[in-house]
């Protein structure tokens, strides 16, 4: 950290705020008991247990692995859409600190996703156990990747966040149009279902889907399917990510003055 | 010699209308885009704001900004801050600049009066060492003579107990240029007296002051100059 702090003054000031105000919302969501990051973590799991009684026994979705397949698309959608609701607020919420002590919108992205990941992190590692008790599978080469894929999913989530909580500082709706958004985007995202049973367009249109775009790499990562191409999917959402940042920063560039003023 | 710490070079700085005049949902943009589709398309008109400002601010300056409600005081105060970016012109500063807008800002309601006392001089007082920033909270929590309340949830204060923290906390240490936005009302009358005393030593340290008030008392207490913002223009007066 004192090497940082003489070489990158200001990337060592940010390093510090996002610490700072990422240790007071961990405190703020779990300071009455662990109880409060039990439940946290639970909720997923309880979600992803009964998510995966139903798709499987109910509608007999009939795959290999069939938990760990679930696991891989259910754990990061659950990541990116409860991240996404969580964090539209975000800015308008911290408004005070935005305009009275000059904190960037970036550094509360950031502070915000270091608790949010968290707990989702837990849930993802206590659930891919769980599953590896009842349903063991076989570990593959390209399970080394699974934390690049992870970041991949962070940086996405964090240009998601970046985008609709500025969002919301415009429209102040923003938070239903993505939470209707999600309910219609959860049954149209193969994340419980292979992709490939889906008809012609409708996959091309999976294929273009931020959430599976973000999503892909870790199921090839984690799911062993031979026609899965992890290089292409980590290029594809590597690619995404990139696009998106660009466009943030457009975005910043030319709202930045109206966004101080309607916060 | 005398080199300004604070530098205003033909800056120029509007606000875009449409966004200014309203607040917006996905509805109403909607509903607009099935009326008129094509207004997504109109170009949208600016609210020029500050005009051909020039400033240049020396060490010992303790400059007053007045002018009506709306004429842009504050909108200054944020380019000088690098909140916001002006249309053109440039703002040049030596040394640390340091704005105070609200008189009690709510950071983490949830949190007690110290926590968040630790949060705000993180956030104010980024320059100083660990060690430092603990004697200045330490220091401040002593001055606003919140005692037993100090362990309290910062929701459970009074508006009066919040504004002594903060107040106590902002006016630990001088910065080199000072920014005040309306910050001197809230305090109960008797920490007022003392709160006043201590923000007036600490403005004697700081080189540059820009204090933005209504209050003419105020302004003659604290300024040696004064400026008014008219027509999105400032001048001397």
């Amino acid at each position: 950290m004192s090497t940082l702090n003489v070489f990158f003054p200001a990337a060592s000031k940010k390093i510090e705020t996002i610490k700072i105000l990422s240790l007071a919302q961990i405190k703020v969501r779990y300071r009455k008991s662990m109880a409060g990051f039990v439940w946290v973590c639970l909720n997923p799991l309880l979600l992803f247990g009964a998510q995966a009684f139903i798709f499987k026994n109910i509608l007999k979705i009939n795959l290999d692995h069939y938990l760990l397949f679930l696991l891989t698309g259910l754990i990061p959608w659950n990541i990116l859409t409860m991240g996404i609701e969580m964090g539209i607020p975000l800015f308008y919420n911290s408004r005070e600190l935005i305009k009275n002590f000059c904190v960037s919108p970036a550094v509360l992205v950031s502070s915000f996703l270091v608790d949010h990941l968290l707990t989702s992190f837990f849930t993802f590692t206590i659930t891919l156990l769980a599953v590896y008790i009842i349903d063991p599978f076989p570990f593959t080469q390209s399970f080394i990747l699974l934390p690049f894929c992870l970041l991949i999913l962070i940086a996405g989530l964090w240009n998601m966040i970046f985008t609709l909580s500025m969002a919301n500082i415009f429209f102040r709706d923003t938070k239903f149009v993505i939470s209707f958004l999600h309910q219609l985007l959860f049954f149209l995202t193969p994340i419980f279902y292979p992709v490939n049973i889906l008809p012609g367009f409708l996959k091309t249109l999976a294929l273009i889907n931020p959430y599976y775009v973000l999503i892909l790499p870790i199921r090839n990562c984690l799911y062993p399917d031979a026609t899965a191409n992890i290089l292409s999917s980590i290029t594809l959402a590597v690619g995404f990510i990139l696009l998106h940042m660009t466009l943030n920063q457009t975005l910043w560039k030319k709202e930045r003055n109206s966004f101080y003023l309607k916060i | 010699m005398n080199i300004p710490l604070l530098e205003i070079r033909d800056l120029n700085f509007s606000y875009r209308f449409r966004k200014y005049q309203t607040q917006m949902t996905f509805r109403d943009l909607f509903v607009q885009g099935i009326k008129a589709p094509l207004s997504y398309f109109s170009a949208e008109d600016e609210l020029p704001v500050l005009k051909d400002i020039n400033l240049k601010l020396y060490a010992g300056d303790k400059i007053a900004l007045t002018g009506v409600n709306g004429a842009g005081k504050t909108t200054l105060c944020r380019l000088l801050l690098g909140l916001l970016a002006p249309k053109t012109g440039k703002i040049t500063h030596q040394g640390n600049i340091r704005g105070i807008f609200a008189s009690s800002p709510g950071i983490y309601p949830e949190l007690t009066g110290r926590e968040n006392a630790t949060i705000l001089a993180h956030l104010l007082y980024p320059e100083y060492s660990l060690a430092e920033k603990k004697i200045i909270i330490e220091e401040a929590l002593h001055f606003s003579e919140l005692n037993q309340f100090i362990d309290m949830p910062f929701q459970n204060y009074s508006k009066g107990m919040q504004n002594r923290l903060y107040l106590s906390l902002v006016s630990a240490k001088p910065v080199d240029i000072l920014i005040l936005d309306e910050v001197f009302d809230g305090a109960d009358a008797k920490f007022q007296e003392k709160i006043t005393a201590r923000f007036s030593a600490m403005i004697e340290m700081c080189k540059v002051l820009i204090f933005v008030s209504h209050s003419e008392e105020n302004i003659k207490r604290v300024c040696n100059k004064s400026y008014l913002i008219q027509n999105q223009e400032i001048s001397a007066c």
